[in-house]
């Protein structure tokens, strides 16, 4: 098993990272004036209050930071930058692009998977025992998985794990990749978006694209551009902030949490509290280069007790307000089986709110419950300090975690 | 019932309460924007029924219909005003 993704590695003079578990040093505090790494001014939002505000208040949306008039916000765009993106449009046009999917996405249609999610995850151990240890996890688990779901509901039978990981880690990256690297390898991956599209178009099947296509017909307003980059958005969507989570999970559960691991494998209902906390207290990425879920303000809005002018770019930092000291008191080692006090922002909130949240957190509790239960002794064979970490991404998660068992 | 019904012409058809369940809502306001006349955005942000939606029943209408099936949480549930019985999404 090998490592996959393009965007590894140490290089020289690159420190060690700490695992996404350990607090970062976050400032409580009202709403403050930052920078983008492109030097454009930011509203940097933390308090829990005041990030629900910025994700959910209609003075604050998505298309103004694509607006002519919008300042820079980033050096390399990628994936997410796309103006045609589902994300970065706002009101009825987003509703009416957002709803010729979200049939797909609602909790009951997601729970219709489970079944078939468990089977697949239950055939990626058998597989993992078959190999033998010492094993990479990475490459054997946390990333097949969401592969193997988004691929079954999309219908790509046939994409290639590898040009997969290479326009992934190109859709998402912050300064893995040139811009110009960026640009060739999204132009690649649209071609492979619009193949699919006139592949289904063709000959219909039950798959998610065949159905959005139908749905986006009906409706008429929508533009081939907008097609192009919801099918390949869903693609990536799908898979990898799964796999960063499932990765970043088992590195707590497997280093510092690892007194859970027996309760874990009891049932799914533990599983299922402890995947909230995590998902809440683990974060996806750094903040380095991704301040947070960027907005912009359409007219002067304030948050927390500050005047926020119109026009100006907002941060809410999900993380920040997962940790909020005023709402979440505890931390993993107490709290991962208990029920959240307060929501958690991992998936934001508002119009953007994540499509595949109850996709995400089905897969994440049933790989956790089952791979506990499968492999009770399983274990780090490396220590967290050593993890080689995929940089330079939107997301951060291990390039490979070497277990045994 | 055609999509040119006179107001009224549905006397004797279904009258609806819609309940929001404020801890599964996450504010993606798609309800307000699909069915204004039975929901909006109130405090925090969360989905609240406007008028008779939320209190003595209202007419079950096709936006109304489509807000429910679409709400990306399930947070929205249609009942019977005389019936008190769930109407959407079915149990």
């Amino acid at each position: 098993m090998s490592a996959e993704n393009s965007a590894t590695g140490a290089g020289p003079g690159t420190a060690p990272l700490a695992p996404l578990h350990c607090p970062r040093h976050a400032e409580a505090g009202p709403p403050r004036l930052s920078a983008l790494p492109t030097g454009t001014p930011v509203w940097l939002v933390s308090r829990h209050a005041d990030v629900r505000q910025a994700l959910t208040d209609p003075r604050l949306g998505r298309a103004p930071l694509y607006a002519p008039d919008a300042p820079p916000l980033t050096n390399a765009p990628n994936l997410l930058d796309d103006p045609n993106s589902m994300l970065n449009i706002d009101g009825t046009e987003h509703q009416r692009l957002r709803r010729t999917v979200q049939r797909a996405f609602t909790p009951r249609a997601i729970a219709r998977w489970r079944p078939w999610v468990a089977s697949v995850i239950e055939g990626l151990i058998d597989e993992l025992i078959d190999h033998g240890n010492p094993a990479d996890i990475v490459a054997g688990y946390t990333r097949p998985l969401p592969v193997a779901v988004i691929s079954r509901l999309m219908g790509l039978d046939n994409l290639d794990s590898k040009r997969l990981a290479h326009w992934s880690d190109h859709a998402l990256s912050t300064t893995a990749h040139s811009a110009e690297a960026i640009v060739t390898a999204m132009g690649e991956f649209a071609e492979f978006g619009s193949a699919v599209i006139a592949e289904r178009r063709a000959d219909p099947g039950e798959d998610l694209v065949s159905s959005l296509l139908a749905a986006a017909a009906e409706d008429g307003s929508i533009t081939e551009g907008q097609l192009v980059t919801l099918v390949i958005g869903l693609v990536v969507a799908g898979h990898e902030t799964t796999m960063t989570s499932l990765g970043n999970a088992l590195v707590y559960l497997l280093g510092d949490g690892r007194d859970a691991w027996q309760r874990l494998a009891a049932d799914e209902a533990s599983a299922a509290a402890a995947t909230e906390q995590l998902l809440r207290a683990v974060p996806l990425g750094d903040t380095d280069h991704f301040p947070g879920l960027l907005r912009r303000t359409v007219e002067e809005v304030e948050i927390g007790g500050v005047v926020i002018p119109a026009g100006s770019v907002v941060a809410a930092d999900t993380s920040a307000a997962n940790m909020d000291p005023e709402v979440f008191t505890g931390d993993l080692l107490t709290e991962l089986f208990s029920p959240l006090v307060a929501p958690m922002y991992t998936f934001g909130a508002g119009p953007h709110h994540c499509l595949g949240a109850w996709l995400a957190r089905m897969e994440l509790e049933l790989a956790l419950h089952r791979l506990a239960r499968r492999l009770p002794s399983l274990r780090l064979t490396e220590p967290a300090g050593s993890i080689d970490w995929r940089r330079g991404l939107l997301t951060r998660s291990p390039n490979s975690l070497q277990v045994a068992w | 019932m055609t999509a040119g019904s006179e107001p009224g012409a549905g006397a004797g058809a279904e009258t609806v309460v819609v309940r929001v369940d404020r801890e599964r809502c996450i504010g993606s306001g798609m309800c307000a924007l699909s069915a204004p006349d039975s929901l909006a955005l109130g405090a925090e942000g969360l989905a609240e029924p406007v008028a008779g939606y939320g209190g003595d029943g209202a007419e079950l209408t096709a936006e109304l219909t489509e807000a429910v099936d679409f709400c990306p949480v399930e947070a929205l549930t249609l009942y019977s005003a005389r019936g008190g019985y769930r109407i959407a999404p079915a149990e």
